[in-house]
């Protein structure tokens, strides 16, 4: 028996890392490096349709990381690299040392200020109702109708909703207008579901919307068969009368997503600057020895014709932007263009 | 898929009987019942969740139910749960979760040999495992989960009336075997079906996984049909595709058996 014991305990306390799980991978700031291009290089999903040659990136950067790179200079090659990447869906992280930064965001502090619910709701519109479609903070959704005009408007901050339906009750109120703006500028996407449940509801007919492949090999042009998407009519009832949709460089991401169900129905028209031109979904959290994590996207969503609006965006049919000081004297001309645009093109006023 | 599970435990059980009959048993029981509760320490590295060793420790639970056929036959039936937080390095900030589930029905046929103290099984089992580990609510995951099917062995050591320790040895070698996506993302699984995500998977063997399980209980007679039982069980699960997955657990439990 007492040999039986010392059996046990031995088991008990033999350290079976190395043996089971191999050496832990080394924390240098080369093998970090090496572990996040070789990373992108296997999954990421767009280097084909952004035209990005990641090879050369490598070849620019590897021979400044050395076993003397700091974890700054380390972050700053990281964030160039990400940067070249132009996709708002690839992000770095550094939970330890509190930074972020996120491809492609260069702009948005710019665009943010671009954008006033508080001037619309003063100066535009009348009796609007706001909606509680998520629990998150600092969120705004709801409708409303355009002061002295016979038309409907919505605004969406992102593509979440917890009842994906609340669109029905919506056009209960607002289905008697003769035209519809739905405004998403400012939107940072989030569920694509919630998109297509807001497009059936002004879709005639079945059709196909777009198609996803994921990346599935260690080759850039490596990726699934194609997942077709429909969009068909849904709910109780469609609204089927002239859509305005307001779009702006934030735009983004389930927002462009439901923008490529809505290019499927006649009569809907985008106004406002070029989309954000990211679709994807994004990766697990991805995780390097030196503790910083990162995401990237893995997907293509193409038209039906097989091109990639990735890195473009959307075009509005009638580009207007506004500006910071436009703004700030109390004007958006983007609603004030897509109010010119529904009387001049239908006589809706 | 389900077809294939029912083809797996029907080429375990039909050559088995399962009539028990009360005569002379070379175990001191016919039924047994051992509940245990104890540490699960947990090793994992799955490259399609992080190229990291992540390690921790939580908690284990297991039950078991042997039954002695009329011919000294072994039926048993094992659950088993361990629920463990695990991280790499010491980086805080990688800190997930580790959820393994395994249950087995197996058959062990007595080896007749002149030893009244030491009885040798051998026989096969059917096994479902599944471990997954998981960052922030699914913002990270991975899992190996194994169905399958193959030879195991028990030997049995009474080397006094209160005293009785068991050895037992699984190693599956044909089974379903279900893996992640290749980047990890699955659509079906966060919009569609996440059932099938985690029963959906090519048949697979040896070639394509490696699965090893030894365990050793010791068990102390207390009173007529109850004993105090201590169990060590160590047990490895590894995938190739599509990248390279290890799971490894050291469970130490004690608990109580009941004979009757």
């Amino acid at each position: 028996m007492k040999k039986l014991f010392y059996i046990l305990v031995l088991l008990s306390c033999v350290s079976c890392e190395r043996a089971f799980l191999g050496e832990d991978v080394e924390n240098s700031p080369q093998k970090n490096f090496a572990l996040f291009w070789e990373d992108f290089d296997a999954h990421y999903g767009l280097f084909v349709a952004r035209g990005w040659n990641w090879d050369s990136i490598y070849q620019v950067y590897e021979p400044q990381v050395t076993a003397e790179t700091t974890d700054a200079e380390l972050w700053e090659i990281f964030r160039e690299m990400t940067a070249y990447l132009d996709d708002s869906h690839t992000f770095i992280y550094d939970p330890a040392g509190q930074q972020f930064f996120a491809s492609g965001s260069e702009m948005d502090e710019q665009v943010f200020s671009e954008f006033s619910l508080d001037l619309l709701k003063k100066s535009y519109l009348e009796n609007f109702v706001p909606l509680e479609l998520t629990e998150a903070e600092g969120e705004q959704y709801g409708y409303a109708k355009l002061k002295g005009k016979d038309i409907g408007y919505i605004y969406l901050s992102d593509m979440e909703a917890n009842n994906k339906d609340y669109i029905d009750d919506v056009l209960k109120i607002l289905g008697e207008h003769k035209a519809m703006i739905i405004d998403i500028r400012n939107n940072t996407g989030g569920d694509d579901e919630v998109g297509r449940q807001l497009a059936g509801r002004f879709a005639e007919s079945r059709e196909l919307a777009f198609t996803v492949e994921t990346r599935n090999g260690p080759l850039h042009t490596d990726f699934t068969d194609k997942q077709s998407q429909y969009l068909e009519p849904l709910g109780p009832e469609q609204f089927r009368k002239p859509i305005l949709i307001l779009t702006d460089r934030i735009t983004v991401s389930a927002a462009e997503v439901f923008l490529m169900y809505m290019h499927t129905i006649p009569d809907v028209t985008l106004v406002g600057d070029t989309t954000a031109g990211d679709f994807s979904d994004v990766s697990m959290r991805r995780f390097l020895p030196n503790g910083w994590q990162y995401q990237y996207s893995i997907m293509q969503y193409l038209e039906p014709d097989g091109t990639s609006l990735d890195g473009r965006g959307h075009v509005p049919d009638v580009q207007i932007r506004n500006s910071s000081a436009n703004i700030q004297a109390g004007t958006d001309v983007v609603v004030e263009r897509a109010i010119g645009y529904l009387f001049e093109t239908y006589g809706i006023e | 898929m389900n077809y294939r599970i029912s083809i797996l435990f029907c080429l375990l059980w039909s050559t088995c009987s399962l009539l028990a009959q009360q005569e002379s048993t070379s175990l001191p029981f016919q039924n047994q019942v051992r509940i245990q509760v104890g540490l699960d320490r947990t090793l994992v590295k799955d490259q399609v969740f992080a190229p990291l060793n992540f390690k921790g420790s939580g908690l284990a639970l297991s039950s078991t139910y042997l039954r002695q056929t009329k011919n000294e036959h072994l039926s048993v039936a094992t659950l088993q749960f361990a629920l463990s937080a695990v991280k790499a390095r010491p980086s805080d900030f990688s800190a997930s979760r580790s959820i393994n589930g395994h249950l087995d029905l197996a058959h062990f046929r007595k080896i007749k040999w002149a030893n009244e103290k030491l009885n040798l099984f051998v026989g096969g089992a059917v096994s479902a495992d599944i471990s997954l580990i998981d960052f922030d609510e699914f913002e990270a995951f991975s899992f190996t989960n194994l169905y399958a099917i193959g030879p195991a062995a028990l030997l049995t050591w009474q080397p006094a009336s209160a005293h009785q320790v068991s050895l037992r040895a699984d190693f599956p070698l044909l089974g379903i075997l279900v893996r992640p996506a290749y980047t990890g993302w699955d659509n079906e699984f966060f919009e569609k079906s996440t059932l099938r995500l985690f029963f959906e998977g090519p048949l697979a063997t040896v070639v394509d996984f490696s699965r090893a399980s030894v365990q050793m209980n010791y068990a102390f007679t207390v009173s007529s049909g109850m004993s105090l039982s201590f169990q060590h069980q160590m047990s490895y699960l590894a995938a190739k595709e599509p990248g390279p997955a290890r799971n490894f657990h050291s469970l130490t439990t004690i608990g109580t058996q009941f004979n009757f």
